[in-house]
């Protein structure tokens, strides 16, 4: 008995000592969530859906190592930590987002296809570190990003700058950038099952139990991603925070059903919203409110928002919502009428080949300032594989169709391809003149492959991923059309001032060229097989066959030699 | 000694062969021409054909539910009545019609002007097109659906066409399971008007349409389809267009999806182009129908023309067909918008299911009937007799031109069995031999000058319509000034190389042995050289290639210069002068005037070959004959 209360007695001291060993250490791990979901109509009648989801993980040392998990996801820790990482951007995207008609997207990304860049710390081994992030990538979301090779990958030199916060001499000395697209990447539920499970709560709770594949991939666009990226704690950053965003955009379109723009959370997602994640600090529902006001939200907001452009958002805190409410906005209008002025983004572009034929082509760009009296400086940014070879000479640049006198180009940073082992890239500092197409040309040789280094479907050409075009965070002037892009990256405790220095990236659509493709057929391959042998073969076998093998002696009379002639 | 000897035995060898050669060489010659023309007529046989199948498997035609019903028919019917109230209106109006349609149906629309000034006329209008962006694709492949305002014929307006694709367009709009973007195109002023489009969306101007870029575009082109469903009234049979520009067919298996979907579905009667047998299921007509087939389809490549708008996707790598709606023929059923909407949809299904751009199927080959065809194989071999003649015939006279063993007594005795056991090259007795030289100067002379010539016509008709001021100091119509200043280079020139030939043609009599007669020589390249473009051709255009050889084949082979009987030698020039192009265009009534325009405007605009090829290749060689049936000839 005595002994069994010894034995309790020290149960409850181990008990004791782990649970302060764990208090302490949530203390100082202070990780916090928040998960919010933000709804947008757009003008074609289309509805942006917006997820996003942030954990941030206090106390962080750049270059030290943590071990303890607490929301933040331990396989993107993990990850990040082996192979050096100081940040991480991995999208997912399937369809091309449409900037005439739906503005800026929120989530940063929307180039289509798998785009990975990260920031790795300058190590000797920082190329095999890229390699195994990108393996480990590609395991973790079962995606096919073990593909980016040498062949892809890039370091863009003017595009691409750091997103979390950072010193631009720290950076420079100690970390380096590695990008790399695969333009045709499929993306679908094994992708997004793996993502799901990283988020605190799963897909059991808050809004995250709207993510349901069904409806998600039957969308018109649908992007998802994770960022990690260190950020400051406070305004002189003396601590910094790791944190990893999560985002899912999806774009649905209730007109194709119904001929109506009315939404409702559960016909958009063919769930229920039931309750916020019990682990967030803050869960909220956001609806950025058209301009026209002949639509009814309910239920009621609890807050509505004023934001400086004259938009207006719509609030519902998740945490006090009432259990199986479904959100819904309904328009007065019995079918919905494409208008047929859009909204227009200040800057989007799109990108074309030229040409036709297997032999040369070009690619062509459009870059558009809709802007009616500011000048834009932009970067454009091109990777094109090395079978298009370039010529650079043939880098022409027109503004509204005619060639100007004063170059738009400001910086341009080209770097050649080499056969088999990496891609041209281009980057262009531009100044966009206010109101103006800029066009970009540049022609290009097709390379006739190796056989073996065609696809399996060959006929169908290989995919050329976007070009970006990012802005150098110099746009001044009126804001509101940052507004999506700040409400991204900027918590309500950061002021709003320093979230503009984030950089809005437009992306082209992606391209699809056709070499010069050999007829992989069966028959050709036989044809092509049986004529080489019988042509290596047949000459020297006739030959043999044909020729008459005479010893020749030298006191051998002639009539005998030529009576064997005759006999030939 | 032995080498002597083995020589020698190589030498009888070939002379054996060579006599041989020349003993049979007419009658092969006569055989090789006869086989492949027989063989031109076995093609249409029901034996000698096999049924077409679809070779790529994605396409899986007919496979799908279609979803095209009596509430898209509505919409037709209303487009139909719509475009039927604006039939007057002017092109702007009528393509802002469609534009606004197509931006309500929720689709990106542009419109473009072009104009192009070519064969003497001005060419101006508005297409207009909407590109529906499939959903969650990446835009790197799109299919179009393109009706063009006038129906084939040129006049007739082609309302139910437009009235379908403005259905359809809005009707794919509500699906998500297109993988490619669709663009919906409407063009204005004939094939000017697709060729501007094409140009400009690959930004890649070839004539001299002048027209503003395109802002709004998709991505590569996959394949298209062409609407031609003229007026408003039922249809009997569904006509599948199918020729290309310079011959150029689209693939087989996008016709066969067409005609798979067209049995499936309906029991829809399919024709090819616009004459002849209806197909219904299971009906594959008989001799004379696919006879009828061929021809057709053998004309329309021969003149390199396009048989429809879907002719100008080719250049491109674009496959495409026009199906045409035809009205008249003796069938009691008829088909409208329910079917034709359900039978696009469904080919545009199967289209939308490619993984890649077509490619498994034929790209040349025949259709005697829509379900039947003839691959290269099958066809290729006539033509390729037909060239072989003409290489034997050339052979055949550049042997006679050169070393050639004279008939005689003495050869004919030798034998080497009679050279003595001694064996010394005393005892070899050389074989009588005729050691010619060629001439090949004047021949070779007449072959440039003529090309050259024919180059020159080729220039001045190209700029006929430049000649305007000219023809008026004389006062003559335009087309009559061409074709007399093409006539005067064709006469003038093979007359001064005669003239200049006659003049100095002393044959060298001290010069032992003679040379062969320059028309030998001169024939001899000649052959060679036609039989060089007709294999060529064959490949390339099979039915150019077949019209030109058996035109020429019979004149060339025969004709030579019969100093002897003058009348021969009129009689040959006159047929010389049939087969040539002004010739064939006189004897066939043809209106040159319009001819020429057309000729024009096929090569300017469309980049068709007809017109280089006539003058470059075909006409400078009549132009060679018409210099060896009046050389001297003095052989004999």
């Amino acid at each position: 008995m005595w002994q069994l209360g010894r034995l309790f007695l020290f149960f409850l001291v181990f008990i004791f000592i782990v649970l302060k060993f764990t208090v302490a250490e949530n203390f100082h791990h202070n990780d916090n969530f928040k998960e919010s979901l933000t709804i947008k109509p757009l003008s074609d009648g289309k509805l942006l859906t917006h997820f996003q989801f942030n954990v941030r993980i206090s106390g962080i040392k750049e270059g030290k190592t943590f071990n303890h998990y607490k929301f933040f996801p331990r396989a993107i820790g993990q990850i990040i930590q082996s192979y050096n990482a100081r940040e991480l951007h991995l999208t997912f995207t399937q369809g091309r987002w449409n900037y005439e008609d739906w503005g800026y997207p929120i989530a940063p990304s929307a180039g289509t296809g798998v785009e990975l860049w990260a920031w790795l710390w300058k190590d000797e081994k920082l190329d095999k570190n890229w390699k195994s992030l990108t393996n480990a990538l590609a395991g973790l979301f079962c995606a096919s990003l073990n593909f980016i090779d040498d062949t892809i990958t890039v370091q863009p030199q003017l595009s691409f700058r750091p997103e979390g916060s950072y010193n631009a001499t720290e950076i420079s000395t100690h970390a380096e950038l590695r990008y790399g697209s695969l333009p045709h990447e499929n993306v679908c539920t094994e992708n997004l099952t793996p993502w799901i499970k990283l988020l605190p709560c799963k897909s059991t709770s808050g809004i995250a139990s709207l993510l349901n594949g069904h409806k998600l991939y039957d969308s018109n666009f649908h992007s998802m991603s994770i960022h990690v990226q260190p950020v400051c704690e406070d305004s002189r950053c003396l601590n910094k925070q790791l944190e990893i965003i999560q985002t899912v955009s999806a774009v649905v379109d209730p007109v194709r059903n119904s001929g109506k723009r009315d939404w409702s959370l559960n016909q958009i997602f063919g769930r229920q919203l039931s309750q916020a994640c019990p682990l967030a600090e803050g869960s909220k529902l956001e609806v950025i409110l058209p301009e026209d006001c002949d639509y009814k939200l309910s239920p009621d907001a609890d807050d509505v928002t004023h934001m400086d452009g004259g938009t207006n958002i719509a609030l519902y805190n998740l945490k006090n919502l009432q259990l199986t409410t479904d959100i819904s906005m309904t328009w007065k209008e019995d079918i919905f009428e494409y208008n047929l002025n859009f909204e227009q983004p200040r800057i989007y572009a799109h990108r074309f080949f030229t040409g036709y034929g297997q032999e040369r082509g070009g690619i062509k760009v459009n870059i558009f300032n809709k802007s009616p009296n500011i000048s834009v400086p932009i970067i454009y940014y091109d990777v094109i594989p090395w079978f298009l070879k370039l010529y650079l000479h043939t880098l022409k640049v027109q503004i509204n169709g005619k060639e100007v006198q004063d170059n738009p180009i400001k910086d341009l940073y080209y770097q050649p391809a080499v056969d088999r082992s990496r891609p041209n890239v281009i980057e262009a500092e531009l100044l966009l003149p206010p109101n103006s197409i800029t066009t970009l040309s540049i022609n290009f040789d097709k390379v006739f492959l190796k056989y073996t280094e065609h696809p399996p479907d060959a006929n169908r050409g290989f995919d050329i991923g976007s070009a970006v075009i990012s802005s150098t965070g110099e746009i001044v002037g009126d804001f509101n059309y940052l507004y999506d892009v700040v409400t991204r990256n900027c918590s309500e405790d950061t002021p709003r001032a320093a979230c503009y220095h984030y950089s809005i990236r437009v992306y082209t659509e992606t391209l699809l060229v056709s070499l010069p493709t050999p007829d992989f057929s069966m028959p050709y391959n036989v044809i092509t097989l049986t004529c080489t042998v019988i042509a290596l073969f047949f000459g020297s076998m006739f030959n043999l066959l044909t020729r008459g093998f005479v010893a020749l002696q030298p006191n051998e009379d002639n009539k005998n030699k030529e009576g064997k002639d005759a006999a030939k | 000694m032995s080498d002597i000897a083995y020589a020698l035995t190589r030498l009888r060898r070939r002379r054996r062969l060579f006599q041989t050669l020349k003993k049979w060489g007419s009658k092969l010659r006569f055989l090789l021409f006869a086989v492949g023309t027989c063989w031109l007529f076995i093609l249409p046989s029901d034996q000698y054909h096999k049924n077409t199948y679809i070779s790529e498997n994605a396409l899986l035609p007919g496979q799908v539910n279609t979803y095209y019903s009596w509430g898209q028919v509505h919409e037709a019917t209303a487009f139909r009545d719509n475009i039927t109230l604006i039939s007057n209106s002017s092109n702007i109006e009528k393509a802002a019609y469609v534009e606004n349609e197509l931006r309500k149906a929720g689709l990106k629309t542009a419109m473009q002007n072009f104009t192009v000034n070519i064969s003497g006329k001005e060419i101006s209008g508005t297409n207009v097109y909407g590109v529906f962006n499939a959903p969650r694709a990446d835009g790197t492949e799109a299919l179009v659906l393109s009706a063009s305002w006038k129906s084939k014929d040129g006049e007739t307006l082609n309302t139910n066409g437009v009235a379908i694709a403005l259905s359809i367009g809005k009707f794919f709009k509500g699906y998500t399971y297109w993988s490619k973007d669709i663009i919906i195109l409407i063009t204005d002023g004939g094939e000017a008007g697709v060729q501007a489009w094409l140009e400009s969306y690959h930004d890649h101007p070839r004539s001299d349409i002048s027209s503003a870029p395109l802002l709004l575009r998709s991505g590569a082109i996959q394949a298209a389809i062409n609407l031609d469903f003229p007026s408003t009234n039922d249809y009997k049979a569904l006509g599948i267009f199918f020729e290309g520009v310079n011959g150029q067919l689209p693939n087989l298996d996008l016709i066969n999806t067409v005609i798979r979907v067209c049995r499936g579905s309906y029991n829809i009667p399919i024709m090819l182009h616009d004459s002849g047998h209806h197909y219904s299921n299971y009906d594959h007509g008989n001799y004379y129908d696919s006879l009828h087939n061929l021809l057709q389809t053998m004309r329309h490549q021969a003149l390199c023309h396009p048989t429809g708008s879907h002719g100008l996707f080719f250049r491109y790598k674009i496959d495409a067909i026009t199906l045409y709606g035809h009205t008249s023929a003796r069938i009691s059923n008829s088909f409208s918008f329910m079917e034709i909407g359900s039978i696009v949809e469904s080919t545009f299904r199967s289209l939308n299911n490619l993984l890649e751009h077509l490619h498994q199927s034929f790209f040349f080959y025949l259709l005697p009937t829509p379900e039947r065809y003839i691959s290269i194989g099958s066809y290729l071999p006539p033509a390729l007799l037909l060239a072989v003649g003409l290489i034997l015939h050339a052979l055949e006279l550049w042997g006679k031109t050169g070393d050639e063993y004279t008939e005689g007594p003495v050869s004919e005795n030798y034998h080497p069995k009679s050279s003595s056991s001694n064996g010394d090259a005393n005892y070899i007795v050389p074989l009588p031999y005729n050691n010619r030289p060629r001439q090949i100067l004047f021949p070779m002379t007449v072959l440039i000058v003529t090309h050259f010539a024919g180059l020159l016509i080729f220039f001045v008709i190209t700029n006929h319509f430049s000649y305007n001021q000219l023809s008026k100091i004389f006062g003559i119509q335009e087309f009559i000034f061409t074709l007399s200043l093409t006539t005067s280079i064709s006469i003038a020139i093979p007359a001064t190389l005669i003239q200049v030939r006659s003049l100095n043609n002393k044959p060298l009599s001290k010069q032992i042995p003679k040379p062969a007669s320059d028309w030998m020589v001169l024939k001899s390249f000649t052959l060679a050289f036609t039989a060089m473009i007709i294999s060529c051709l064959s490949v390339l255009n099979f039915s150019l290639a077949v019209f030109i050889s058996l035109m020429v084949i019979i004149p060339f082979s025969l004709f030579e210069p019969t100093p002897k009987h003058q009348i021969l030698q009129y009689l040959q020039l006159l047929v010389l002068i049939i087969i040539s192009p002004p010739g064939i265009l006189l004897f066939s009534g043809t209106n040159i005037d319009e001819f020429l325009r057309w000729a024009l405007m096929e090569y300017e605009l469309l980049g068709s070959y007809l017109l280089p090829f006539i003058c470059c290749f075909y006409w400078p060689n009549i132009l060679v004959y018409s210099v060896i049936v009046f050389s001297s000839d003095y052989e004999n």
